[in-house]
């Protein structure tokens, strides 16, 4: 695939922690493919979806596992509950009105770590920040993907 | 007594939560709509350089992004006591302005109207844009994603970034806006203004037109009785970015005016021990509670209350929308929470026309972007109109700008009391005899959305998407039910 139809869409507020994990991958991964960094999850991220066929989300996970585990989710395995959501919508949902809107069947994939600090700070947690490369790695596999 | 917990709460941006009580009879005896959210930007802006504060305060909201930036530059101009050139204004207000039109967008599309498209009691996965999509067909959603693209373009043209802008200074602005980028912003004004068009054209075929959504317009049980405060300009129509701050009574009358620090002397704040956020209020009248009607001292804000302090908008399509409005409701003050999107309708078409304004006029490119900065004050107070209402930044500095202590009211804080009373009398009208479903719940929550809130979003973390519950309690406190 040419890099045109493939972005990487990063959420995270830089100033809590962990959260950061996302703007930090989007400094890293900024030089060799399409990047976007936002805060949380909204209809902009729709704006990003028109030209790709291709998305990988970075986003840091608080989902009760180990500190630093890498998570890699496809986006259609998100569970139905989740659709209802409390912010004003969530990644499936987007990626669902992308779909309806622009006509067109996405590969969209979820890639995180387990964060273990969110307080207010602007640096990562130890954890966090060892298991970044081997979620760049991740991320360069479904890049390279079919 | 029976609790029914609404927790969380949804289509809105952060966490909340609503707890009904019920007496023994099953009818509606209190209501709190609780912010179960806390982030402290207060506390640790402290310590950080003025000029790095607009940065960091537009990281609050990943939706709100150009309020929180705006307000804290304006305030850090007067921190450095100086007095932005008259292009940086205009390029402030038009990214401020652009920014109103994607958030309204949204905010009415994704959130607000599918209660009313999709039908306030259908299921909850199908009352989201998707089925917006469905009833209204494709292509209407896929033109209105476009068009508010095309305000989200002129956001990523001016502040430098798709998201967070980073192109202001204390005194001005960083960037020469280009000839180039004036002559796309003008063109992605005509999509802003056709969406403007569509919008209210939109609210009136799906609400107006709809017998009963159009009796809930006037009824008195959708009312909510408090003072408004708006920011006019000198003709006292609608202003965004600058301007004097009104407050109107509840009978319409002008009770206040004020500019930056002159707040402190008509707006208190109160804490109550159930809820992280504050109450303001109105200082001269008292804290009377959460009580809305005459003398109450609630003070709501936002698009209905930016329609109810000022007398009209600035341009020629808005206006006329206005006058439609009021002819509709027979006068002002308009108290009907229904009527926020009605008027977050106009504001759309008002702030295009605005926007096609500022960039019609060459002199937005002019080099002159900044003034030189003056002696530090020690402190600031920003003042402007967010997407949701009236926003203020107050910043205390020591003799390098080093922020010392922040004050700030956002519009949802604002509205805290109002929102309460809104959820209250929804809850009353439609929990009757202890008959609670999932619809009527839904249906109590139309009653915070018109109010568009934002309770502090940015702490993500995935997933932070919950699905929601609502627990039944009987009037011995036991859990009979949950959902």
């Amino acid at each position: 695939m040419s890099d045109s139809e493939f972005v990487v869409i990063c959420f995270g507020n830089p100033e809590f922690g962990d959260d950061r994990l996302g703007y930090e991958v989007s400094q890293i991964l900024e030089s060799k493919f399409n990047t976007v960094h936002l805060l949380s999850p909204s209809l902009d991220v729709v704006f990003y979806l028109e030209k790709v066929s291709k998305v990988a989300f970075v986003d840091a996970f608080k989902i009760g596992g180990k500190p630093g585990t890498v998570y890699e989710v496809d986006i259609s395995e998100i569970p139905e509950t989740y659709k209802i959501s409390t912010h004003s919508k969530n990644l499936k949902e987007i990626v669902e009105i992308a779909s309806y809107s622009f006509g067109k069947n996405y590969t969209a994939k979820l890639f995180g770590i387990e964060g273990e600090n969110f307080a207010p700070s602007r640096t990562l947690s130890k954890a966090v920040k060892v298991s970044i490369p081997a979620l760049i790695e991740r991320i360069n596999i479904f890049y390279n993907s079919p | 007594m029976r609790e029914i917990k609404i927790e969380p709460i949804t289509r809105l941006e952060g966490h909340g939560k609503i707890t009904i009580f019920l007496d023994e009879n099953g009818n509606v005896e209190e209501v709190f709509f609780q912010v179960v959210e806390f982030m402290g930007y207060e506390k640790f802006l402290q310590g950080m350089p003025i000029e790095e504060v607009p940065r960091t305060a537009s990281t609050i909201c990943g939706v709100c992004r150009a309020v929180h930036y705006t307000a804290a530059t304006k305030a850090s101009d007067e921190i450095f006591s100086v007095e932005p050139p008259p292009v940086a204004k205009k390029l402030r207000e038009l990214l401020l302005l652009a920014h109103h039109i994607e958030d309204h967008t949204e905010i009415l599309y994704a959130l607000g109207l599918p209660d009313f498209i999709c039908g306030p009691t259908a299921p909850p996965q199908e009352r989201n844009l998707i089925g917006v999509a469905k009833k209204v067909g494709k292509e209407t959603v896929k033109e209105i994603l476009k068009k508010r693209f095309s305000a989200a373009r002129i956001v990523e043209i001016l502040g430098g970034k798709p998201v967070h802008p980073v192109s202001t200074l204390p005194g001005g602005w960083a960037k020469t806006l280009t000839e180039e980028e004036r002559q796309e912003i003008l063109k992605l004004a005509d999509d802003c203004l056709e969406l403007g068009k569509i919008t209210v054209e939109f609210f009136k075929e799906v609400v107006l037109k709809n017998p009963e959504y159009r009796s809930w317009l006037k009824n008195e049980h959708f009312n909510v009785v408090t003072n408004y405060l708006g920011t006019v300009d000198e003709n006292m129509k609608v202003a965004y970015y600058d301007g004097t701050q009104r407050i109107v009574s509840p009978e319409g009358k002008e009770v206040a005016r004020f500019r930056g620090k002159e707040y402190l002397n008509y707006i208190a704040e109160k804490t109550l021990p159930w809820s992280y956020s504050k109450f303001p209020f109105l200082k001269q009248v008292g804290w009377k509670g959460l009580v809305d009607g005459a003398g109450t001292s609630l003070c709501s804000v936002g698009p209905l209350a930016r329609f109810n302090a000022s007398e009209g908008y600035s341009t020629p399509l808005a206006q006329k929308e206005y006058e439609e409005m009021v002819e509709f409701y027979g006068g002002k003050p308009v108290y009907n929470i229904f009527a926020y999107h009605w008027a977050r309708a106009i504001e759309i078409l008002n702030q295009a026309e605005m926007v096609k304004k500022i960039a019609e006029d060459p002199s937005i490119t002019s080099p002159e972007t900044t003034a030189p900065l003056g002696k530090v004050s020690g402190e600031g107070v920003g003042i402007i109109e967010a997407p949701r209402g009236t926003l203020i930044h107050h910043f205390i500095t020591d003799e390098n700008a080093i922020v010392k202590d922040v004050n700030m009211i956002v519009p949802t804080t604002f509205n805290n009391g109002s929102i309460n009373i809104a959820v209250k009398k929804a809850a009353k009208f439609f929990i009757k005899n202890g008959e609670v479903n999932e619809g009527i719940l839904n249906q109590i929550e139309m009653a915070h959305r018109p109010f568009d809130l934002c309770l502090a979003c940015a702490t993500h973390s995935y997933p932070s998407q919950h699905s929601f519950t609502f627990e039944v309690y009987n009037h011995r406190g036991e859990l009979v039910k949950k959902f």
